[in-house]
């Protein structure tokens, strides 16, 4: 990561999801919420076949092949037919943005690749000879199957990636994507992570590491981070990918953005291949090379999404980890640990968390964290648990995940509000209401020039001056990851009590002998602004904008308009990259219950002197806003005043062991 | 077992749409695999090796490179299973 790096915002424009709470990013959110168990017991003939130790896993619900079309499932394993399922999600959610190939790219990370393809096809093999060995067998095994299948499903031209770190992967793919578009190599990156191991062989494997959860006999509850009696994490597959895009990118196409991604972190322990370093120092690095990069202090995170998977001796890793990095400020960070829903997605497991985190600032709820009946005294955090905390403010929250080390991190709250005395939370109501009913946060995380009549509802702003487009030639930072490193801070002295069991148990839970993944990332996001959309003037109120643009439609465009659920853009399918700064974009917030189109969309063209110019009304689907929605009002409307299990919503970290990338992502409400 | 033509021909257009997601009635006698149906030759060797299954005739590689349209493949298992 560049010491000085370059100041491109980067979006979050789109997002999707598979995973064993939901088909779909929405419904894995809303599963999230109501604290829904995605463990289940496998009933797959292998499990009596090979008498396995552990008999459950976090499936997903409707198998991919069950989605794509037969050929073309036949030719993905199913890590590979997961990404590509979530990335169309991701695409469509995005509004399938016209954008040249060549400024496309796909980074999906994985943590062990085509592992039943890969297996299948020895079996074969074995039993009947080379011949009957398929030849896609290695295209679809390979690590980066699915980043090439994302590729090839979407058009990606400026790259395909597929960084490989156990538990963090996915939140390299983010940084990896993140870092391409800082780089100037693309203007929209689909990034992401998926897998699919649920297989005998995983599952023995992480068996006799002693890795994963023995209740056998209660799926459901087993992923059970920081709990005292927590004895391993949940194999758990699907995929989360979204869309990234560069802030002129998505201001000339009028994208609608939920979240900004600040910085990333990334590390490694050098301690063992699946132990975390006790004291978690690989993690702790990424998280405070994710805050440094991002630019932001601890002070700013509000919330943490945990990488947390349920080790004993990993979640606690990860709690000194955070220490280390946020100090005294860890106390005032709510903290959730969603794989005790999801279970452990490897590599899959940091892009969904992303995601989590993404939206957690977006909606200003934290999701809650299940099956914790005693708190590990060693989990000296503000834990999340059974239903969402309210996130009073618009803020920053970091997603360390643990294995590989990422960390991000997100931010959504005005710069007046980052640092309100949170002692005991009782400031929480001001900034709290401001967020949901003024627009004081909206001009925080805006440009300046948006941030004009900050009082009463944000008013559209009309940019009439064009903006150069911005060179795609790298705009390199030099490479210095080795200064600035934050100073850790003290350890703070414990703020409150807890009702939590003894702390005598502290010292022989933090001496456990049992593994973890190597695993941790960090990833900072920065969010623009909650159900803001970024519009081209002249815009119309609410839904759309109409434009009359000069850009020519006659360059063929590769990517799936056809299979993205979105009413066909103008020019679809001959349309040329739109020109990052052609026009300005306005903001206004996004009110709408349900997914809503333009019908009156349309699009005319005609030859001129400078070529095919066409007039454009575009249509865009809206998704609707899950907070306002699905959700149960109660869950979202702000505490009167926050109370112990309704706490400030801050950081979001997740953390693993080994390798560990981070990623700040920041809300600008 | 001899099959007749038109069941031959039937089979491999079912190999050919569940590989390619070509539709069923797309696959012609006359058509050519790679510059009428667009078929890699990653997707024709998986339709052979799925046709030695689905027919029970052996199609080996030296004589793989020689069957360039429907008819070509329809007319080998036909003779092979004769």
């Amino acid at each position: 990561m560049s010491s000085s790096p370059s100041r491109t915002r980067v979006l979050v424009t789109g997002i999707g999801a598979v995973t064993p709470i939901g088909d779909t990013a929405q419904q894995t959110w809303e599963a999230a919420l109501a604290g829904t168990p995605g463990a289940s017991t496998l009933t797959a003939p292998w499990v009596e076949e090979f008498q396995l130790p552990v008999t459950f896993a976090a499936q997903t619900r409707t198998p991919s092949a069950d989605v794509l079309p037969k050929h073309e499932a036949k030719r993905l394993d199913p890590s590979g037919q997961y990404a590509v399922v979530a990335a169309r999600q991701a695409w469509a959610d995005a509004g399938a943005p016209e954008v040249d190939p060549l400024r496309l790219a796909a980074v999906v990370a994985t943590g062990i690749g085509g592992v039943h393809t890969l297996l299948d096809a020895y079996d074969t093999l074995r039993t009947r000879g080379p011949r009957r060995v398929l030849p896609m067998t290695v295209p679809m095994l390979m690590p980066n199957g699915a980043a090439g299948a994302v590729s090839l499903a979407l058009g990606a031209a400026a790259g395909a990636h597929a960084p490989v770190s156990a538990c963090a992967s996915g939140g390299e793919a983010v940084a990896y994507g993140l870092n391409m578009i800082r780089t100037g190599r693309a203007d929209v990156a689909v990034v992401g992570g998926t897998e699919a191991a649920i297989h005998p062989m995983p599952l023995a494997s992480f068996a006799a590491m002693q890795a994963l959860s023995t209740r056998n006999d209660s799926p459901e509850t087993a992923s059970r981070p920081y709990d005292t009696t927590r004895d391993g994490f949940v194999m758990g597959d699907g995929a989360g990918i979204m869309v990234l895009e560069s802030e002129e990118f998505a201001r000339a196409r009028g994208a609608r953005v939920y979240g900004e991604v600040l910085g990333a972190g990334t590390s490694s322990d050098a301690y063992h291949i699946a132990a975390p370093e006790p004291e978690g120092a690989g993690a702790s690095r990424a998280v405070q090379e994710a805050l440094r990069t991002s630019g932001v202090s601890a002070s700013d995170v509000v919330h943490i999404n945990a990488h947390a998977t349920s080790t004993p001796a990993g979640d606690l890793a990860e709690i000194k980890a955070l220490r280390v990095a946020l100090g005294a400020d860890l106390d005032h960070v709510a903290v959730s640990a969603t794989k005790s829903m999801t279970g452990h997605m490897l590599g899959a497991a940091g892009a969904v968390e992303s995601i989590f985190a993404v939206l957690a600032l977006h909606h200003r709820l934290a999701p809650p964290t299940i099956n914790v009946d005693s708190i590990d005294p060693g989990a000296d955090i503000d834990l999340v648990l059974k239903t969402p905390a309210s996130c009073p403010r618009a803020s920053r929250s970091t997603t360390p995940s643990a294995s590989a080390g990422t960390t991000s991190r997100w931010s959504s709250a005005p710069p007046a509000e980052r640092h309100p005395p949170r002692a005991a939370g009782q400031d929480a109501r001001g900034p709290l209401h401001r967020v949901v009913e003024g627009p004081s946060c909206v001009s925080w995380a805006l440009p300046p020039e948006r941030r004009a009549g900050s009082a009463g509802a944000v008013q559209p702003t009309r940019f009439s001056q064009r903006t150069k487009l911005p060179s795609p030639a790298y705009r390199n930072g030099s490479s210095s990851s080795s200064q600035a490193r934050p100073t850790a801070r003290s350890m703070p002295s414990r703020s409150r009590a807890r009702s939590s069991p003894a702390l005598s148990t502290a010292a022989r839970s933090r001496s456990s002998g049992t593994t973890a993944l190597p695993c941790a990332s960090v990833t900072a996001w920065k969010i623009p602004s909650s159900g803001v959309w970024l519009q081209r003037p002249p815009s119309t109120p609410s839904l759309g904008s109409s434009v009359t643009s000069k850009r020519r439609c006659a360059h063929p465009r590769r990517a799936e308009v056809r299979r993205a659920p979105v009413p066909g853009a103008p020019c679809q399918g001959t349309s040329p990259r739109r020109r990052p700064g052609d026009t300005g974009w306005s903001v206004q917030s996004m009110v709408t219950d349900a997914p809503t189109t333009l019908a009156a969309a349309h699009s005319t063209c005609g030859q001129t002197a400078r070529g095919t110019e066409c007039t454009n009304s575009t249509p865009r689907v809206i998704p609707p806003d899950i907070s306002t929605s699905s959700v149960p009002r109660r869950l979202v409307r702000l505490p009167q005043r926050p109370a112990r299990d309704e706490r400030w919503c801050g950081r979001r970290d997740r953390t693993e062991q080994r390798a560990c990338s981070s990623v700040m992502m920041h809300h600008a409400a | 077992m001899a099959q007749s033509e038109q069941e031959i021909l039937a089979g491999v257009a079912e190999l050919v749409n569940e590989e390619t997601g070509l539709p069923v009635e797309s696959v012609e006698m006359d058509k050519s695999f790679t510059d009428d149906l667009d078929i890699d030759s990653l997707s024709m060797t998986s339709i052979v090796v799925q046709a030695e299954d689905k027919f029970s005739v052996t199609i080996p590689d030296e004589d793989t490179k020689n069957l360039k349209t429907v008819r070509d493949v329809v007319n080998y298992i036909q003779q092979a299973q004769g």
